[in-house]
């Protein structure tokens, strides 16, 4: 039949060269036969009666070859020419369209006629197909797994929106085949979670500010007044999480420095807060400066946290500050922080300690030779309030003033009295290696001095007597050797800068007094008034039941107070002339009357002042050595006092008062 | 050959002569030192005897107030005046460098030469000394009460003495007194005489008895004593005075 209908058309349209019988071999591959069918023609060009295979059911033709014929691709042994034009199922342009020659029906294969179009297969593309990261929750756009077909084209890589989009497009066909479909993927954003604040308390719940830098320390008093554990912190962590509270899972503390790393267990947050309590000591945290961070975790796996910098730090230290200093002369009246450079020496500095009696805390300094100190391994303990320093009894130094040093970063502080707080105000407890330097100024503790009031001191020889610099007037102590008096002698030897005389500082190196044994002068004076002993007198009741003249032909002890009621006696009179030496003990604080002697000794110590009412002479010395038995007392006060009494003058027994001064001879 | 003789015989005389006349010379002189001597001898022992005769009436005037005064071949007629009493007194000679000199402000019983009661009470107008006096004049002034003022000058344009006020002359200013009782002045660097001169009269500073000592043969000498009253220790006018060293160490 259908060849039939074949002849007519043919008989109808002489154009028509060729007819379509025949089989062709159809496949949608080109290298692969899948099934034989029968072929059958349409017209394509009618013009040109040209037709063309067909496949039935969709499928292309390959090639026209005689049915059931086995041939290979590229096979050109059936393929005769034709003379009709033929589109380039390659897309080749038409110019340059090869003629496909060819009897069909006999063999349908093509050929080419020019080289510059291949010969192809129609290929549909491949479609796309989403890879294995469509679906899931990324914290930034996938890079991998976007497609496992196709290739992946971006669409929305920022997920603003919370969705990243991208599609995988399906390969392009060949040869005429369809485009492979374009898959459209996406993927969840998940953001990681952010540090909103870190709080700081202590294990019994006080809240610990931030000091200035940024930074704490574990000797703060807040800490250490910690009643539940003073060596115990509590990070309280607030995060942030754009997908909500919810999103935030535990969160972590760790102190980091160049040498350290400590991590503590992780806490499950709530409501985007974790409280973490860390117990510095007992987890093993070694002294140093530790940077906080936290890390907190996503509630949403595959997002990974990352350890965030608090920019705070935490110091833990043992709070010890260590101490050292000295004890520097003061004498010439230096006020801190101008201390003079000289250290003391000889001041009998035994003993330093700092001592809080709020805390109980005392720290023993280690004392050196030349009146340095250390703390040695006693140190002191930083943000201990109300330190005293306390030095040994004994110590040749009053008026003691205190400079302290922060010898981290140098700042000086002044304390008029020896107690001083130590805290953040004196030593930076942040510094690498918290220290002080404790120094002590003041006045030497004077030798032994004496004082003349209303008189002076006159000496053939030397006079030695170093009133001390401390000698005040604001103290009531009259700073000279003599009040009122002239110091004479031909070498003097007294203290720098202070007067010989107040107030005029009346003095002269020369000799203005006289050699002269009054016991040779008087021994031959009788009478009333007078009373002679021959050998030394160590009795004392005999001196305080004598008045006037007493003669002795011996060495003097005097060992009690003589002291006369001016008031009801004011004729009194009374004056020791001694061959030998006149002593006065140092029980002896008064001594009302007049004493000359071959020397005049006062030595020994005593907690009390010895005045003498009246005048001293010596043949040959006067030595006065007594001295304050707290030799601090020497400082401001004289331990010997001679004053002098005029009356005396008026009062002498009339025994002593015969005088002829001057004989002329002539007529 | 006898007239040369003779005229030999004459030679030898004369030689004798020249000779006895040299040697008689020398002797006469010799015998008329010894008669001198011997005269000078005994106006010694006269004016020894006498001097001491002098020196027993004042001793007997001390002890007694009598003036006239005999022994057996002497005796002394005593006579007193007393020292001062005027608006001026001195020291009646140099006083050495470093020894007080005392005037005295308060009168002295004139029999018992005790301290009276009767005080001076005035203005010491000046302190003088020797015009070329360039040392240091202490001063010291005693009062009643118990009471001394001390005071100090460097005379004529002198620094013996530091802290003394500068005194361009040789004397001081004037210095009010109550109640005076001892003004002692002391030079220093120097010796100089001492003149106290007030606005009134000072009291006695003692008596400058003269003794005259007469021998019966009529040799006679003149003692003079200056009698102040009251000598006072140096010492006792200071606090401490050493002939030595004074030392505190």
């Amino acid at each position: 039949m259908l060849l039939i209908l074949l002849i007519i058309l043919f008989l109808i349209n002489p154009k028509i060269t060729y007819a379509i019988p025949g089989v062709i071999r159809c496949n949608s591959r080109a290298d692969v036969l899948v099934q034989d069918m029968w072929c059958s023609g349409r017209l394509i060009d009618e013009s040109i009666g040209l037709w063309q295979p067909y496949c039935s059911y969709g499928y292309a033709y390959i090639f026209s070859a005689p049915c059931n014929a086995a041939i290979v691709p590229g096979d050109t042994s059936h393929c005769y020419s034709i003379t009709a034009t033929y589109p380039d199922p390659t897309g080749c342009s038409a110019s340059s369209e090869p003629v496909y020659e060819g009897e069909i029906g006999s063999a349908c294969s093509f050929s080419k006629a020019s080289s510059t179009c291949g010969y192809c297969t129609s290929v549909d593309g491949t479609n796309g197909v989403c890879g294995s990261a469509n679906g899931g929750t990324y914290e930034i756009y996938p890079t991998s797994n976007l497609c496992s077909a196709g290739t992946a084209v971006a669409i929305d890589s920022a997920g603003t929106d919370g969705v990243f989009n991208w599609n995988c497009n399906g390969s392009a066909g060949s040869c005429g085949g369809d485009n492979g479909s374009t898959a459209n993927c996406l993927a969840y954003r998940d953001n990681e979670p952010t540090l909103l604040s870190l709080e700081l308390k202590t294990y019994d719940g006080d809240t610990v500010e931030v000091e200035t830098g940024d930074r704490n320390q574990i000797c703060q008093p807040i800490f250490k007044q910690d009643t539940v554990n003073p060596s115990g912190i509590q990070f309280i962590v607030t995060g942030s999480d754009v997908q909500g509270t919810s999103d935030i899972g535990t969160m972590q503390i760790r102190l980091r420095n160049t040498t350290n790393t400590y991590t503590f267990d992780p806490v499950a947050s709530v409501d985007g807060v974790a409280t973490i309590p860390v117990d510095l000591s007992a987890s093993g945290v070694t002294n140093g400066t530790y940077n906080i961070e936290v890390l907190i975790n996503d509630a949403t796996s595959g997002v990974t946290a990352s350890w965030i910098d608090t920019n705070r730090d935490f110091k833990y230290w043992d709070c010890k500050v260590s101490v050292s200093g000295g004890l520097y002369d003061g004498s010439l009246g230096e006020i801190c922080p101008n201390f003079s450079s000289t250290l003391v020496a000889g001041v009998n500095f035994t003993s330093l300690s700092f001592t809080s009696p709020l805390t109980g805390l005392s720290s023993n300094m280690t004392i050196n030779g030349d009146s340095t100190y250390i703390s040695s391994s006693d140190s002191l303990i930083w943000g201990t309030s109300g330190y005293k320093a306390i030095l040994n009894n004994g110590l040749n130094m009053s008026d003691l003033s205190l400079r302290l040093i922060d010898s981290g970063v140098g700042t000086t502080s002044c304390s008029s009295t020896l107690n001083f707080d130590l805290d953040a105000d004196l030593v930076d407890p942040y510094a690498t290696d918290p220290s002080l330097i404790a120094d002590f100024s003041g006045m030497v503790s004077q030798d032994s001095w004496f004082q003349t009031v209303n008189g002076g001191v006159l000496s053939k020889s030397t006079i030695t007597n170093y009133v001390s610099l401390t000698c005040d007037l604001l103290d009531g102590c009259t700073p000279g050797m003599s009040i009122d008096g002239l110091v004479a002698a031909p070498t003097i030897n007294s203290t720098t800068g202070i007067s010989y005389s107040y107030p005029n500082d009346w003095h002269v190196s020369k000799n203005i007094s006289s050699k002269i044994n009054y016991f040779e002068k008087y021994k031959k004076i009788s009478g009333i008034g007078t009373t002679l002993i021959e050998g030394d007198l160590n009795d004392s009741n005999v001196i305080n039941n004598t008045d006037g003249l007493l003669m002795v032909n011996g060495n003097v002890v005097i060992s009690q107070n003589k002291i006369n009621d001016w008031v009801l006696n004011s004729n009194y009179f009374f004056m020791i002339v001694a061959s030998g030496d006149i002593t006065i003990d140092p029980s002896v604080n008064n001594f009302d009357g007049i004493l000359a002697g071959n020397n005049i000794n006062i030595g020994g110590t005593s907690t009390d002042q010895l005045n003498i009412r009246g005048s001293l002479y010596g043949t040959n010395n006067v030595n006065i050595t007594r001295s304050y038995t707290d030799k601090i007392n020497n400082n401001d006060s004289p331990a010997v006092v001679v004053s002098f009494r005029p009356s005396y003058i008026f009062n002498m027994p009339s025994s002593m008062v015969k005088s002829v001064v001057d004989w002329k001879w002539g007529n | 050959m006898k007239n040369i003789n003779k005229k030999q015989s004459g030679q030898v005389v004369l030689m004798v002569l020249l000779v006895s006349a040299l040697m008689l010379t020398v002797g006469l002189s010799v015998s008329k030192n010894t008669v001198v001597e011997t005269r000078v001898d005994t106006d010694e022992d006269l004016l020894k005897q006498a001097f001491n005769t002098a020196e027993s009436g004042i001793e007997y005037y001390l002890a007694t107030g009598y003036k006239q005064y005999a022994e057996t071949n002497s005796s002394a007629t005593v006579t007193a005046v007393n020292i001062g009493g005027g608006d001026e007194i001195n020291s009646g000679g140099v006083v050495l460098s470093g020894q007080p000199f005392l005037f005295w402000l308060v009168n002295h019983d004139e029999v018992d030469k005790t301290i009276g009661t009767d005080m001076f009470t005035g203005s010491i107008d000046q302190i003088c000394t020797d015009s070329n006096f360039t040392g240091g004049l202490k001063v010291d002034l005693f009062t009643g009460n118990n009471l001394v003022t001390r005071m100090g000058y460097n005379m004529n344009g002198g620094s013996s003495v530091n802290g003394f006020n500068q005194i361009s002359g040789n004397c001081t200013e004037a210095i009010n007194v109550t109640d005076g009782m001892l003004l002692v002045v002391t030079p220093i660097d120097g010796n100089t005489n001492i003149i106290v001169k007030g606005n009134a009269a000072f009291p006695s500073q003692g008596e400058e008895i003269t003794s005259v000592g007469q021998m019966n043969g009529g040799v006679n000498t003149k003692i003079t004593v200056l009698n102040r009253f009251n000598e006072v220790p140096p010492f006792m006018l200071e606090t401490i005075t050493s002939g030595d060293s004074v030392l505190s160490q």
